[in-house]
């Protein structure tokens, strides 16, 4: 019954957002780090538990650290809780990370913590409960492949992109027959460990009191190595072009997948670049849309997401949408000729600035709202970077110099390492 | 519950001619006006609600492309991408929403820039410049999904829906020539912390009125037909069991009862679906329970969960078993007082941050205006909810389960003859859900 218009991004002007004091906290034990985030806009506390390694650490069985999840979630429940009726989990595998979020109100403090604390315990459920714990994971990932078609063309082709089906690329579907539980407890005992994790709280909570929490659920965990970002160091081929073209009944229009690896090579680690980053981002969105979307009427939708790795590694996917009667090829030409002819017109202090308003009104819309924030926070601590709040943010932005910003947007369009999809939809 | 104050007020008019094959869509009244408790996210919201010319599904989506046309679209002073710079900066948001008999539109900003952002609204909407090319985009955007592929869940209950509140799928209307006016809206809705009417008032005085002798569509009101839909896909290994009815209620009361024995069977984690099906018999990751409200005292109510296609006879009955336990009134104390307190919170979250679905919940209580105070019965019920006498009286709130539609999309393990008694119809992924919805209706 509802349809929706997507409109656009949120909310206001200038760079004005109250700012969300990120703080660091001491005496936390063995943990990587730990922070607190005062706000008081809404009546609640949550408490996210951040492994620092995620889908790109499966490297033997993909699908392993999402499975662990599971288990984790579930078993920190049973140690806790005896009223499972009572709550939901919130848990997530991301590329980098593995995100536990607890939340509830000011004077649940204790318990939000000892949920989150029980996350880093060995998973303890009846053996045969973990075990069977891989269906459910299996109807997830067929299930999640079937609902959301990108999810699998965009595994297609970075897997030609990397010329790899671990780290940065995956190989869940063929993996799934090889899950097991003991591949998981050995990524709990190598991943889960302190060193390896951040605690974030935020809300309705004072710095002192948040600190005297996170010490007193965490203060006994001890330091440990943590574990090695190996795929870090696996990085395509800059020259490479690979293009192929598939068909399936999957789909319900024909989509081009259009990946892209850009080498940062001046930096070595991304908290430095964070500002340009989303800068650069906004002016290249903005400039393929209206281009492409405005002042051309070939395509149906492009949308283009950007992942950039702790050490600066940088990876586009663009998802492009002709319209009916357009070709690949043609579609493919003009969003390329649009890419490379990018800077053709200098960019001009106003369109900077213009691009920081718009990161600057979307950080204003994730102050708004509970999980906004949430996400915002997470965004960049996922690397084990300090968290940026969207106050922090803003600044963040305003410090940010234009000639920054130019060269990012320069790298961004020089040729690399490219790998392109045809998906073309079948009866 | 909150009480809300509505007022009346009346607008100027001034007709102006329309081009040929441009598609006037406005009421012919005055439009009515009504006051909504203020958002509490710093965001203000108008709603503006235009009677539908047709209920027939491609005129509905033809409108829906044209509004979205326009939205995105050039005012005197902007081109269309500088509009949409303009939108993005200052936090502006449109939103649209199809409901039974109207279209509308939500208008979402910052309270700060709040009569700024009606102001650009007005340009928009008395622009003459309608984009062909633009509206041949979101007309394909607009096409209804192909659920037989997505298999979300979601998705099917927006093809349901719409089958329901749109039974007519084609009119003949040659949608693609048309272009779109938007003239004067019959409702207003505004969720702001100040006086913007000088705003509104100027806006509708720039805005035609439909002819009065313009023919308005009369509502049809359709059920889901009973029976067994299957579309198999040998290529997959999943079937997704849809188990629905559309429902009418009695009142407020039975309604919210229905919703909340519905939440109870799987709406959360702490769900019968969720502990049964997903914990205990490891069958699928998201087993759920919906209830989606479709107008005043309607809704469709479903079961879902996507499975091993060979073991969904197996997991319907279990299913089947769920529902009919809650239906002889099988819950449990702790369940239901759960599920209540999850309703109270989630309508004050919603109300207090959700402007379209606040102003959808004003339509289908208000459809055609009020004046003096508005009062939602839907909210004052479930805030006095008793739990225990739901469950108690379940079997007056959930139908049987021999009228609920089976919908089995995937694998290749069809229903038995047995299962067939009620209807059945078996149609090919690329067709659309409708195709069998219209041939067992």
């Amino acid at each position: 019954m509802i349809r929706i218009l997507s409109a656009l991004i949120l909310i206001a002007t200038t760079i004005s957002t109250h700012a969300q004091e990120v703080i660091p906290l001491k005496d936390i034990g063995g943990l990587h780090s730990a922070y607190v985030v005062p706000r008081d806009k809404f009546n609640r506390v949550d408490v996210q538990l951040i492994v620092l390694s995620g889908a790109y650490d499966d490297d033997e069985i993909s699908g392993t650290a999402h499975f662990l999840e599971h288990l984790a979630a579930f078993s920190a429940d049973t140690y806790v809780l005896r009223e499972p009726r009572a709550r939901d989990l919130f848990a997530k595998t991301s590329s980098v990370a593995t995100i536990y979020t607890n939340s509830g109100a000011p004077d649940d403090i204790d318990r939000l913590m000892k949920l989150s604390r029980a996350v880093l315990n060995d998973p303890v459920l009846p053996k045969d409960f973990l075990e069977s714990e891989i269906k459910i994971v299996e109807r997830e990932t067929l299930l999640r492949e079937r609902q959301y078609p990108t999810r699998w063309l965009r595994r297609i082709n970075l897997q030609n992109l990397y010329g790899s089906k671990r780290g940065r690329a995956n190989n869940v579907i063929e993996d799934l027959p090889r899950l097991n539980l003991q591949t998981a407890l050995e990524f709990h005992k190598k991943h889960y460990a302190p060193s390896n994790v951040m605690v974030l709280v935020s809300g309705k909570i004072s710095p002192e009191k948040a600190a005297a929490k996170v010490k007193e659920y965490f203060g006994d965990t001890e330091k440990t190595t943590a574990p090695e970002k190996w795929w870090l160091n696996e990085k395509p081929d800059p020259n490479l072009r690979h293009l192929e073209q598939i068909s399936s009944d999957r789909l319900q229009d024909d989509i081009i997948i259009y990946s892209k690896f850009v080498d940062l090579d001046w930096v070595d680690t991304s908290i430095d670049l964070q500002g340009e980053f989303f800068i650069g981002v906004s002016i290249f969105q903005s400039r393929i849309r209206e281009a492409l979307m405005f002042n051309g009427f070939d395509f149906q939708s492009i949308g283009t997401d950007f992942f950039m790795a702790k050490n600066g590694d940088t990876e586009m996917n663009s998802f492009i949408e002709p319209m009916p009667g357009v070709d690949f090829e043609t579609a493919l030409a003009k969003f390329e000729t649009t890419f490379k002819a990018l800077l053709d017109e200098p960019v001009t202090a106003k369109e900077i600035d213009t691009a920081r308003q718009r990161n600057a009104a979307h950080a204003k819309g994730a102050a708004r709202g509970s999980q906004d924030f949430l996400r915002f926070l997470e965004n960049v601590a996922s690397d084990g970077l300090t968290p940026i709040s969207p106050g922090t943010y803003a600044k963040l932005i305003e410090d940010t110099t234009d000639a920054e910003v130019l060269r990012f947007i320069e790298k961004l369009i020089e040729p690399s390492a490219t790998s392109i999809l045809f998906a073309a939809k079948e009866d | 519950m909150k009480l809300f104050h509505g007022i009346l007020a009346a607008f100027a008019i001034f007709a102006s001619p329309l081009a040929a094959q441009t598609e006037l869509v406005a009421s012919k009244n005055d439009p009515k006006y009504a006051s909504l408790r203020p958002l509490t996210n710093g965001l203000s919201a108008l709603s503006l609600m235009w009677p539908l010319n047709s209920l027939a599904e491609n005129r509905i989506e033809a409108t829906h492309a044209g509004l979205a046309t326009i939205v995105n679209g050039p005012t005197p002073a902007m081109t269309a991408f500088e509009a949409d710079t303009y939108r993005e900066i200052n936090g502006i948001d449109f939103g649209i929403t199809l409901l039974p008999s109207h279209i509308m539109l939500t208008l979402s900003a910052p309270s700060d820039g709040f009569a700024d952002a009606i102001g650009h609204m007005s340009e928009l909407i008395t622009s003459p410049d309608f984009s062909r090319q633009w509206y041949a985009r979101q007309t394909v955007q607009q096409r209804p999904l192909l659920a037989t592929k997505t298999r979300r869940p979601g998705n099917v209950t927006g093809v349901l829906s719409d089958f329901i509140l749109f039974p007519e799928a084609d009119d003949g209307t040659d949608t693609a020539n048309l272009s779109f006016q938007f003239g004067m809206p019959s409702q207003i809705v505004v969720r702001h912390d100040g006086d913007v009417q000088g705003e509104v008032t100027d806006f509708l005085r720039q805005l035609p009125r439909q002819n009065p002798d313009a023919l308005q569509p009369t509502a049809v009101v359709t059920d889901l037909p009973k029976g067994v839909i299957y579309v198999p896909d040998p290529s997959s290994r999943e079937t997704l069991m849809f188990l629905v009815k559309s429902e009418t209620f009695d009142g407020a009361e039975d309604f919210v009862g229905a919703n909340m024995l519905m939440d109870y069977m799987g709406a959360y984690q702490g769900s019968e679906m969720f502990r049964i099906i997903r914990q205990e018999l490891r069958a699928a990751y998201n087993p759920t329970a919906d209830f989606e409200q479709l107008g005043k005292n309607r809704a469709l109510m479903s079961l879902s969960a996507t499975v091993q296609s060979s073991e969904w006879p197996k997991i319907l009955e279990e299913m089947k078993g769920i529902y009919n336990r809650v239906r002889n009134s099988d819950a449990t104390d702790q369940g239901m007082r759960n599920v209540k307190r999850r309703a109270l919170n989630g309508l004050e979250y919603r109300f207090s941050t959700n402007a379209r679905w606040g102003a959808s919940q004003f339509m289908d209580e208000y459809a055609e205006g009020v004046t003096g105070q508005i009062r939602f019965p839907v909210f004052s019920a479930v805030v006095n909810a008793n739990v225990d006498k739901i469950r108690d009286d379940a079997m007056e709130h959930l139908p049987p389960l021999d009228d609920y539609l089976l919908i089995l999309i995937g694998g290749s393990n069809p229903p038995p003859d047995a299962m067939k008694a009620n209807g059945y119809c078996e149609q090919p992924i690329s067709k659309p859900l409708r195709h069998c919805l219209t041939q067992m209706r």
